[in-house]
């Protein structure tokens, strides 16, 4: 880990030194010893706050993008749109895979500074800064409990998931951590009409955390950053996973490996058996 | 102060006792507090919960009229007064305590808001003092400790073999009156080991912050709000568990013909928050948080005389990026 911000530092000094990007955005120390945070370096003095270890869990494209992302902010005309170099995790380069993808920015845009795990991605670092363990554990625990809510009947299932969004208090902190979550104008914000009630009861509850993961179908990664930060500790993940296996079980696809492929919600084939989309 | 003693053994002889005549809510989960219906369900160790005791006088969605408008006009039904429904919190933690007399001040400031006052009157308060600060506590920088009886009617700190009772409030008299038999007079014993109890809690607590003036160098103009907390997300988690923000939006909800107007808890660091005909006065993040920070501790401390945070880092534990109130505290001080 500690090799990882070294190069990390070594990596950022050279691209600010030889003005190649304007910031870095990467980990550095809490205030409180055992928290990092994202932070923003601007400036060559400024590269040893630079760290990378196990505790630099944050999905940091989700500062690209949305209505003050640094490459997309309405707020800063495009030519004036900072140079970034991104120090990104194996979860983030997929996420940036599907940016990409769905023409957020391009790559030419970011310089990536990525730390690699074995999983797939479309994206690959500019600079490969370290590698880490996959986060296997986490994820077929996920995938076990996806497992489980499998076998329950519909009406159990409908039971577990309506317990667990009563607890929901519309804080979107699931929404503002999610890169995917880019609208400039969210749908539980819209009032003419409303679609989504803004008053924390099951019925709006249910509604506002359905049409999120709906908005997520084929396009998450599973970096588990919504449910890490769930105040009220939904189980976020069970649902988006569910969708990431569904997804490749129907249409044989998986976001954040290819650049090039059409989002499996964003296309359809002449011949599909579902007439609907004709 | 006046005290008694309650033996350890007869703790859940008290709880039951209260549930049997009063509404009870104490912490249930890691989660929050909540109402109990038997002793075992109330979560005596652990940390503090998630959410405050906010909830419980400002719920996060409050039915303020119902409307049905017919030919003969529009019809208004008040929802029944909070009064008439007794309560007890139980364990309550000294900064959630703390920060009532906190709120008090603004819902009885220009306008005397009946449903906050009405449930603040019929709740009485038994707080617990913490015995294992956080790492993110900082009630001590507020003038709290984790030991504070500010807000509370009765303060229960953990003995040997019983709970100091300090009774701070004539409610809280009442209380150990109707109760009498499960009290007991406090010893010399006792006290000695309450006074222990608390220094060694205190001693506990982590790096404090320091706020002296701080009203008083906190400038809007400042350049340092606009990179202080920019890896700030705006969600509403600070806000939502924050026991003393206190902003709420009111909307209908329904139709024309028949419907609820509710309130619903708001947050300063929503970017559609104070949204209105003319556009977003803070439509970037810094000015969102700079309001957030100016509002608790220059512009409440303006119109109040003291801040808006007791100190009980929710904020802090539970910010999905780490952001610090005590560093931002410290860095909008040295500018």
């Amino acid at each position: 880990m500690q090799q990882i911000t070294s190069r990390i530092q070594e990596e950022a000094r050279r691209l600010l030194s030889e003005d190649l990007v304007d910031m870095v955005i990467g980990y550095e120390e809490g205030w409180d010893p055992s928290t990092t945070t994202p932070c923003v370096v601007r400036d060559e003095a400024q590269v040893s706050r630079l760290i990378f270890d196990e505790r630099c869990v944050y999905n940091l494209a989700r500062y690209l993008v949305g209505r003050e992302g640094y490459l997309t902010s309405r707020f800063v005309p495009a030519d004036k749109r900072p140079r970034v170099a991104l120090v990104a995790r194996p979860a983030t380069l997929r996420t940036v895979s599907v940016l990409i993808q769905e023409h957020q920015f391009g790559r030419e845009d970011l310089v990536i500074l990525g730390i690699v795990d074995g999983t797939a991605s479309a994206v690959k670092p500019d600079v490969e800064v370290g590698q880490i363990e996959p986060d296997d554990a986490r994820r077929e625990e996920t995938r076990a409990r996806v497992g489980e809510l499998a076998q329950m009947s519909a009406s159990e299932r409908w039971a577990f998931w309506r317990e667990e969004f009563s607890k929901c208090i519309r804080c979107y902190a699931c929404r503002q951590v999610c890169p995917f979550c880019y609208c400039e104008e969210c749908i539980a914000e819209e009032n003419r009409p409303q679609w989504i009630g803004r008053s924390p009861l099951p019925r709006n509850n249910i509604s506002w955390n359905a049409i999120r993961a709906f908005h997520l179908v084929g396009r998450c990664v599973d970096c588990g950053e919504c449910e890490r930060v769930c105040p009220v500790d939904i189980p976020l993940s069970l649902i988006n996973v569910k969708m990431v296996e569904e997804v490749a079980a129907v249409f044989d696809y998986v976001a954040g490996v290819d650049v090039e492929a059409a989002p499996a919600l964003a296309t359809f084939q002449v011949d599909d058996t579902d007439d609907f989309v004709r | 102060m006046e005290s008694r003693t309650l033996p350890k053994d007869r703790l859940d002889q008290l709880v039951d006792a209260l549930i049997a005549d009063y509404t009870v809510i104490a912490p249930k989960d890691e989660r929050s507090y909540g109402e109990i219906e038997s002793a075992s369900e109330w979560r005596s160790d652990g940390d503090k919960p998630a959410q405050s005791l906010k909830q419980f006088f400002l719920p996060e969605r409050e039915l303020l009229v119902r409307y049905t408008k017919s030919r003969s006009g529009v019809e208004l039904v008040e929802p029944p007064s909070p009064r008439s429904m007794a309560r007890v919190i139980l364990g309550a933690r000294p900064c959630d305590v703390a920060a009532l007399p906190v709120l008090d001040l603004v819902f009885q400031w220009d306008d005397e808001d009946s449903l906050y006052l009405e449930r603040r009157e019929s709740t009485a308060i038994i707080a617990m003092a913490c015995d294992e600060p956080c790492t993110t506590c900082f009630c001590a920088s507020l003038g709290g400790s984790p030991a504070g009886t500010e807000g509370a009617d009765l303060l229960l700190t953990e003995l040997d073999d019983a709970y100091h009772v300090a009774v701070v409030s004539e409610r809280g008299r009442e209380l150990v009156d109707r109760y009498s038999d499960l009290f007991e007079e406090s010893s010399v014993e006792h006290e000695r080991q309450r006074v222990q109890a608390q220094e060694a809690s205190l001693a506990k607590l982590p790096r404090q912050v320091d706020i002296e003036g701080l009203d008083e160098v906190l400038e809007f103009e400042n350049p340092v709000w606009e990179t202080l907390t920019q890896q700030c997300l705006d969600c509403g988690i600070c806000t939502f568990l924050c026991p003393t923000c206190h902003c709420f939006d009111i909307r209908d909800e329904g139709t024309p013909q028949q419907g609820e107007r509710v309130r619903l808890w708001d947050a300063c660091t929503f970017p559609s928050y104070t949204q209105a005909h003319a556009g977003q006065p803070r439509p970037v993040h810094y000015r969102r948080y700079r309001q957030r920070i100016m509002h608790k501790f220059r512009y409440y401390s303006e119109n109040f005389g003291r801040t808006l945070c007791v100190g009980c880092g929710r904020c802090i534990e539970h910010c999905p990026v780490g952001i610090d109130l005590r560093q931002v505290l410290s860095q909008v001080r040295t500018g």
